[in-house]
């Protein structure tokens, strides 16, 4: 009894807007103790922002709350009515970290100043101390040069070192309790795995007990003690990491460890997929340079690739690398500066607007927003025909495949009047697909389609995709972040960073090992297969 | 704007404040529209006729904003007069928008050429306040009133192209109108069916408050005597008349004044509760921060 | 850094040119003949036929009407660069000699009314930000549109009015002084605050929304030094208002001026208007220009300047 930190009963967030009223979290409960992790899972939707946010105070005005925490051993806040006590609380008893670490820092301050403004308002402390204290924790989160880091904004950092700042100004404080929402979300697999033994390191140092809210299973076996599971705003599992993943209770855990299972188990099931290598690729780019607009930077830098015909590519990299600029290049959406780009045999790069129609005849392009790029006002049946009452394709009304496209992508007859407004996010990216198939493309190029997703319906878009390339022979260009994504599903995966191809290589069938050229990124393939062993070995 | 104080409950309060702004806007220029068009049914008096035993009468039960140097009603004279002055006022209006929806709208989609050259004029005269282009226009082709409005139209439509401009820049790298391009849709479809959309409400917003801007301004010239002529009963004509007698009878101008601020001040109204029916805030509360630190 | 600055000169130069060609253009364009209008001075009038051709023919010389275009906006360029406006119909002085005599006063109105918008639409936009949706919101809210609402001269007419014939208190007069500086600043201060409160309220509001401002919150920082954090975001976007701002206000200027009887530049253009005075509202037309391109300018330099992302 003497270690637990927090106790929380029977938490309610209700929003109230317009007279309607959304429950958002209902009667959640738990007990966190000192130096304990407590991840929190669940889809987006699942409440577990909302929770996190109560738990500091962070909800907007038209959020009601109800329920008990209790922080030991002084305070009891009753959410109701004692939001004074929160000064007392933020910061110094319990930390929060964001998922956009970049955001949640000050545009226009240093990391000095963010220091100083955290520690001066808690104690009376001189510059030489601040900067003392902020040097010996920067050093501590793995900053080999802490002075330059000090005098830097947040924009000059990446992803992963913002974060690592983030924790730094919570740690300063020295709280009992941290709660990080989402906080490696955003970061690809390495700095993921920083962060997280980042955070296993200062859990045994300062016996620091943390609330980790994710979406991904597979991160939250690597850090939590114990998992509480989320579904619709309740509480629909609770118990150690061995119990929750050896004997799951409920249903939901069940089918999501199951999903997650299928993902890593699919590429060995994957047949040896005999490619002929032509002469000719169908898609060729050399020498591509690309410059954004505003800030003069490269966003692409001496692009060369080489794609065949019904190969699938994979293009890996974090947020910000150039991967999404790269697609739009490809496909015309975007010019490029210098270089060439060759499709089917014709050097498209420099075509105008006439000439880009006949290349999305035989090239199209998912999305990573479903739902945003199907127009709300048409019916699924409309969008699906769209290439056709736009371009043509079909001359005669009875060939058109439409209906017989919709049901390959597992789209029920019932829904072929509906809006995409009713449809769910899973939904709406098979009408997107089955849309881009109306025009039997050569190449698909899928720009981070899954990210979106929950883990049940990733699994059934990737099976749908392997269908799709087999019976249309399409060539595909898989663009995302996922590492575990991309080796499920392509033949070649490519990596790029700050709009290079830094590396490249294949995917063997036969003794699952990948190589490449650079050391980071080989680092990275470990890391990614670390993962996956430690979550498949333990179920 | 809600001058009760309702108890801190949830969202409720919320939700009342922002209609009350839109729905008194709406009451107060439906009433002041009304008794503009039924002019001839709610006015006491003949707006033209001279009657000079009245002249220069202060407020009273039979002439509620009193009578002018010739012993019109001015009462009446607004009622009738504001047919003029809204009519017109709307009309330029309606005209600024379609215009700078157009040129907005293309020269954002398009860019290139077209947009440097618009963006270049639209600074020029962005530049230039109303008031001070106004003049250099009248002063050059004449004070009438029609030139007061070409000028309106002329430098009017450029806030609106502005607006626009920027949304579509923003909006075209949307999913939906890159979607939309790669299925092969045609231009003006898509600025048509994804773009127009998104603008349509910002443009709105913009538009009532332009609205209350456009009808000062004419006000303001028209008084200066750089407007309306008299012996036409339009409320900017009526100030610049009663300019003259202003000092022996301050009351003269308190009529057709009156009446413009509560038809700019409806507008404004309705403007700002548009704009926080679109754009609700979900701030996180403040007022549980501390005011000053204590240390330690 | 510097290149920067340079193009942005070239740009400043090019504009100012382009806005003399418009001037110069939208004057010929006129369709009042300039030399009737100077001839319309009675003097002149009173001259029999035969003397008015001649006199009419020397005007036109005089003023190159009969050279081409391009040479006439040459040497109207020409004198413009000598500082030469040629001179007023009205009076025949020098137009240069009485703009220089006007600025003083219009920059005395200006620059103390420019303050006061400045501390009412900052403070006010702030508080109604923060207080968002309370009642503190709500006044403001409602008192900025009231004061949107009503035109210039009739909040200008009315207190004076009050102030100057019923009270007594305030001086009807023809001077710049600064015992007569108190009302007019008032008002002008008053009817330009409303926009700028709007959107310090409305970009604070967006602020708050941000995540830094949320991890302030979660890191316990006071009230002060969070909307600290908060402000250091706007200030440049607001800067970039002001300078628009400034510019209205000296277009506002005009109507308060003339109301007050303001010896300023703003009541000076209105009449010379009003009177035909045709070289005035050129020259007028093109100080106003000069002056809102070097505002600009000086504007999108301090803009780049304090932008840490561009000091790079």
């Amino acid at each position: 009894m003497k270690d637990i930190k927090l106790r929380v009963k029977k938490l309610n967030v209700e929003y109230i807007k317009d007279g309607n009223s959304f429950k958002a979290v209902s009667n959640i409960s738990f007990i966190l103790k000192a130096g304990e992790v407590i991840s929190i899972i669940g889809e987006s939707g699942s409440g577990k922002s909302s929770l996190a946010k109560a738990l500091i105070g962070l909800l907007p005005v038209s959020a009601k709350v109800k329920g008990e925490v209790g922080l030991y051993p002084n305070f009891l806040i009753n959410l109701e009515s004692d939001l004074k006590v929160w000064s007392k609380i933020r910061g110094r008893k319990i930390a929060y970290i964001f998922q956009d670490a970049q955001e949640a820092l000050n545009p226009m301050m240093t990391i000095n100043d963010h220091f100083k403004q955290t520690l001066l308002n808690h104690f009376k402390m001189s510059d030489t101390e601040i900067y003392k204290i902020s040097k010996e924790y920067l050093e501590y989160l793995n900053f080999k040069d802490a002075d330059k880091i000090l005098k830097s904004y947040p924009f000059e950092l990446s992803g992963g070192m913002c974060q690592r700042v983030c924790i730094a100004l919570c740690l300063v404080l020295k709280p009992e309790i941290l709660i990080a929402d989402e906080a490696t979300s955003a970061l690809d697999v390495l700095n993921q795995m920083e962060i997280i033994n980042l955070l296993k390191k200062i859990q045994k140092d300062f016996n620091l007990s943390i609330i980790f809210i994710t979406h991904d299973i597979i991160v939250a076996r690597l850090i939590a003690d114990r998992i509480i599971v989320m579904y619709n705003g309740a509480q629909v599992e609770k118990g150690t990491v061995e119990d929750v993943f050896k004997k799951p209770s409920s249903d939901y855990t069940k089918k999501i460890i199951y999903c997650n299972k299928c993902l890593f188990n699919l590429k060995d099931k994957r047949e040896d997929r005999v490619l002929n290598n032509l002469s000719k690729p169908l898609l060729e780019m050399e020498g591509v340079n690309k410059r954004y607009k505003n800030n003069g930077f490269n966003a692409l830098s001496d692009i060369g690739i080489k794609i065949n015909e019904r190969e699938t590519v994979g293009i890996l990299g974090e947020s910000g690398c150039g991967k999404s600029t790269l697609a739009k290049c490809i496909i015309g959406l975007e010019d490029i500066d210098s270089g060439e780009i060759f499709f089917d045999g014709e050097r498209i790069d420099k075509f105008r607007k006439k000439e880009r129609k006949q290349i999305y005849r035989k090239m199209q392009m998912i999305f990573q927003d479903a739902r945003n790029s199907l127009n709300p006002r048409r019916k699924t049946i409309e969008l699906v025909n769209e290439p056709n009452k736009y371009m043509k394709i079909y001359n005669r009304e009875d060939d058109n495949p439409a209906q017989d496209i919709l049901k390959e992508v597992a789209i029920n007859t019932i829904h072929f009047n509906s809006r995409p407004p009713q449809l769910s996010t899973g939904q709406c990216q098979r009408v997107a697909i089955a849309r881009a198939l109306m025009v039997k493309p050569k190449l698909l190029i899928c720009d981070e389609i899954v990210s979106a997703l929950d883990v049940e319906n990733k699994l059934q878009i990737l099976k749908l995709l392997l269908n799709v390339r087999e019976n249309y022979n399409t060539a595909l260009i898989m663009i995302s972040h996922d590492i575990q994504f991309l080796k499920s599903i392509c033949d070649r995966i490519l990596i790029m960073q700050d709009g290079h191809i830094v590396d490249e290589f294949n995917i063997c069938c036969e003794d699952n090992s990948c190589v490449g050229k650079m050391s980071t990124v080989n680092e990275l393939l470990y890391v990614a297969k670390e993962m996956e062993s430690q979550f498949v070995d333990k179920i | 704007m809600q001058i009760r104080k309702l108890k801190c409950e949830g969202g409720d309060k919320m939700q009342r404040n922002k209609s009350l702004s839109l729905i008194i806007g709406i009451i107060l220029i439906t009433s002041i529209i009304v008794l503009v068009a039924f002019a001839n049914v709610f006015a006491p008096y003949d707006p033209i006729e001279q009657v000079p035993e009245n002249r220069l009468m202060s407020f009273s039960s039979k002439h509620i904003f009193g009578t002018d140097q010739y012993g019109r009603d001015i009462f009446s004279r607004v009622l009738f007069g504001g047919r003029t002055t809204l009519t017109t006022s709307l009309s330029a209006l309606i005209l600024t928008v379609i215009l700078g929806l157009f040129l907005g709208m293309v020269s954002g989609y398009y860019g290139g050429l077209i947009d440097a050259l618009l963006m270049r004029i639209v600074d020029v005269m962005m530049a230039f306040p109303f008031m001070v282009l106004a003049l250099i226009v009248t002063s050059l082709f004449g004070i009438s009133f029609l030139n007061l409005l070409i000028t309106v139209v002329v430098i009017g439509w450029v806030p609106f192209a502005r607006l626009t401009r920027s949304i579509v820049i923003d909006a075209k790298e949307n999913t939906n109108v890159q979607a939309s391009e790669i299925l092969g849709a045609k231009s003006w479809r898509i600025m048509i069916e994804e773009l127009l959309p998104q603008v349509i409400s910002p443009v709105l917003v913009m538009a009532t408050f332009e609205l209350g801007k456009l009808m000062l301004s004419i006000s303001a010239l028209s008084f200066f005597g750089l407007g309306a002529k008299p012996p036409s009963p339009e409320w900017g004509s009526m100030l610049s008349d009663g300019k003259t007698f202003f000092f022996q009878a301050p009351y003269i101008i308190v009529g057709p004044t009156l009446a413009i601020i509560l038809s700019v001040l409806s507008l404004n109204l309705i403007g700002e509760g548009l704009r926080d029916l679109m754009d609700p805030y979900e701030i996180p509360k403040l007022e549980d921060c501390p005011k000053r630190r204590l240390l330690g | 850094m510097f290149t920067k600055i340079l193009k942005k000169t070239m740009e400043m130069v090019v504009t100012i040119f382009i806005a003399t060609i418009i001037i110069f253009v939208l004057i010929r364009l006129s369709p009042r003949d300039p030399v009737k209008i100077v001839m319309g001075n009675p003097e002149i009038a009173m001259t029999n036929t035969k003397e008015y051709d001649i006199r009419y023919e020397k005007m036109s010389e005089e003023l190159n009407l009969d050279k081409s275009i391009p040479f006439q906006y040459i040497s109207w360029i020409k004198r413009v660069l000598k500082f030469d406006f040629g001179k007023s119909i009205y009076t025949g002085r020098p137009v240069a000699d009485e703009i220089k005599e006007r600025i003083p006063a219009t920059l005395l109105l200006a620059i103390p009314s420019m303050i006061l918008q400045c501390i009412l639409g900052i403070s006010l936009g702030v508080i109604s930000a923060v207080r968002h949706e309370k009642f503190t919101d709500q006044v403001i809210r409602f008192i900025s549109v009231f004061f949107s609402s009503v035109p210039a001269f009739a909040l200008g007419l009315m207190l004076l009015y009050y102030f100057g014939v019923h009270l007594k208190y305030y001086e009807v007069s023809n001077v710049a002084n600064l015992s007569r500086l108190w009302l007019p600043v008032i008002v002008l201060g008053v009817i330009s605050s409303p926009s700028l409160i709007r959107v310090v309220r409305t970009n604070m509001l967006q602020e708050f929304g941000r995540d830094y401002i949320s991890f302030g919150i979660a890191r316990g920082l006071s009230k002060g030094d969070i909307l600290k954090n908060a402000i250091k975001n706007i200030a440049l976007p607001i800067i970039t208002i002001l300078a628009l701002s400034f510019v209205s206000l000296l277009s506002g200027a005009v109507v308060i001026e003339s109301i007050f009887t303001w010896p300023g530049m703003g009541r000076y253009a209105m009449e010379s208007i009003l009177l035909n005075d045709y070289p005035v509202t050129q020259a007028y037309a093109l100080f106003m220009t000069i002056m809102i391109v070097i505002i600009n300018f000086f504007v999108d330099i301090i803009y780049t300047y304090a932008n840490p992302k561009v000091k790079m």
